[in-house]
């Protein structure tokens, strides 16, 4: 008896702390988008509003950096009349929450001009942005940074989404799917900030271990002592052929044509296989270009060739 | 699963629930796709007497590698922009397609931008505005109105 209301009581103790912190995180969030858009409301000066998602937001580059703040620092540097800029981005809106915040940030800012920045996803998608399957745009954030939960970010839920029919969309209209109710389940605990805390660092935890795993196996392959084969005597002709055919596997790779790459790579293989440089390349477009299954497994199949 | 008895009366549960919330929502079928919201973007800008500029960002890559759901992505984009906004940048025009590529910030991510990137849309913006707008006026200098 002890013993199940010890369990009870660390059950109840976990979902109390996790209510705080939700309370927590959410309150961080309020602050951090104020501080965000800050109150800069009784300044004189013309006010531009950027309007956009996490493009707008600057994802991925150092602050000040981003093209509202740079917008900014120009319009310092001209002479006259004062500019206030307001970077009103967040990662993952779409059209449908732009909507939804633009008058309360009309209120807010009280903009003399609205600059919204069009991408695919945000004018197309009143999905989540970026929502193509099942899983909710937040996810990929959730390795890179902060501020997806933290300045409000959100995946709207599934009760009023209203979709595209476009792509894999369309299990939602399926009556009795278990794919809609999951994703219906998904979209609501995306809403939930201590869901996504945990996600990510569950997903930080599980590229760190990969990662290793990953380091260990180059390790070991470095230890393998390569068999050097037996080199052929191949024609001059045909190595020519072979060089021509890496040139422009190499051409290809650098412009992001990928299956185009493989087989240019494929052919010079083919043409002289004692070569190292088309397998290196072929692995390197495995492990760092190519998205498919077993990519891993590939690559290093050719980079052992390589070797 | 499907056929416990308990998960169907939870899931018709919540089917009902969904259905009679979408209900009361009264969820228009144009929100199905984002021209709905767009426009009433623009709408809420004239009703506020604001001057909306609408800036069109490309992905990073040229225009011939988009796949069929990008293109429809921009083919939207310039039908919904084009009608109702007279002031709108399409970058597209304004970036030679080679460059896209150097602009990307991560070599697989087509979206985001560097930091170069943005300086470069930052600038356009800025020199946009200044040859369009008349600041002391606070509206568009060429066509004369708010949108």
């Amino acid at each position: 008896m002890a013993h199940k209301q010890k369990v009870i009581l660390i059950i109840f103790g976990l979902i109390i702390a996790m209510m705080l912190l939700e309370i927590a995180l959410r309150a961080a969030g309020f602050v951090y988008k104020n501080y965000r858009i800050n109150d800069r409301r009784n300044e004189a000066g013309i006010k531009i509003l950027c309007l956009g998602d996490s493009f707008t937001f600057g994802e991925g580059v150092p602050k000040g950096y981003s093209y509202p703040e740079q917008l900014q620092a120009m319009l310092d540097n001209k002479a006259g009349t004062k500019y206030i800029v307001y970077n009103a981005g967040i990662g993952g809106q779409n059209s449908s929450l732009l909507f939804k915040e633009l008058e309360k940030n009309i209120q807010k800012c009280k903009p003399n001009i609205v600059l919204m920045k069009l991408h695919g996803f945000t004018a197309v998608a009143s999905f989540p942005t970026g929502f193509r399957g099942a899983e909710p745009r937040t996810e990929s954030h959730s390795s890179t940074g902060l501020h997806p939960w933290l300045s409000g970010a959100r995946v709207m839920t599934g009760i009023n989404n209203n979709s595209s029919f476009i792509e894999n969309n369309y299990f939602l209209f399926i009556r009795g799917s278990a794919k809609a109710y999951l994703y219906r389940i998904g979209a609501f605990l995306s809403n939930v900030k201590v869901y996504r805390l945990l996600r990510s660092a569950m997903v930080t935890i599980k590229d760190n271990i990969e990662n290793k795993i990953g380091a260990r196996k180059y390790r070991n392959l470095l230890k393998v002592k390569a068999r050097k084969p037996a080199i052929k005597d191949i024609d001059q002709e045909l190595k020519e052929k072979a060089e021509r055919y890496l040139e422009s596997a190499k051409a290809y790779e650098s412009e992001y044509k990928i299956n185009l790459a493989i087989d240019e790579c494929k052919k010079s293989i083919e043409l002289n296989p004692y070569d190292d440089r088309p397998y290196y390349l072929l692995g390197f477009i495995y492990l760092h270009r190519f998205q498919g299954v077993n990519q891993w497994s590939l690559a290093v199949d050719n980079f052992e060739k390589a070797a | 699963m499907k056929h416990l008895y308990a998960y169907r009366f939870m899931m018709l549960r919540i089917e009902g629930y969904l259905s009679a919330k979408q209900k009361k929502q009264g969820v228009d079928p144009k929100e199905q796709n984002g021209i709905y919201y767009t426009e009433k973007i623009i709408e809420i800008c004239k009703k506020n007497n604001l001057p909306l500029l609408v800036a069109i960002f490309p992905y990073l890559k040229p225009l011939s590698e988009y796949d069929g759901y990008q293109k429809h992505e921009y083919k939207i984009i310039n039908s919904v922009v084009k009608s109702p906004v007279s002031n709108y940048i399409n970058l597209y025009d304004y970036i030679p397609e080679p460059d896209l590529y150097n602009l990307r910030q991560v070599k697989q991510d087509e979206i985001h931008p560097c930091p170069e990137g943005h300086a470069l849309i930052g600038g356009i913006i800025y020199n946009y505005l200044l040859d369009n707008f008349s600041f002391a006026k606070k509206q568009w200098r060429i066509n004369k109105k708010l949108f």
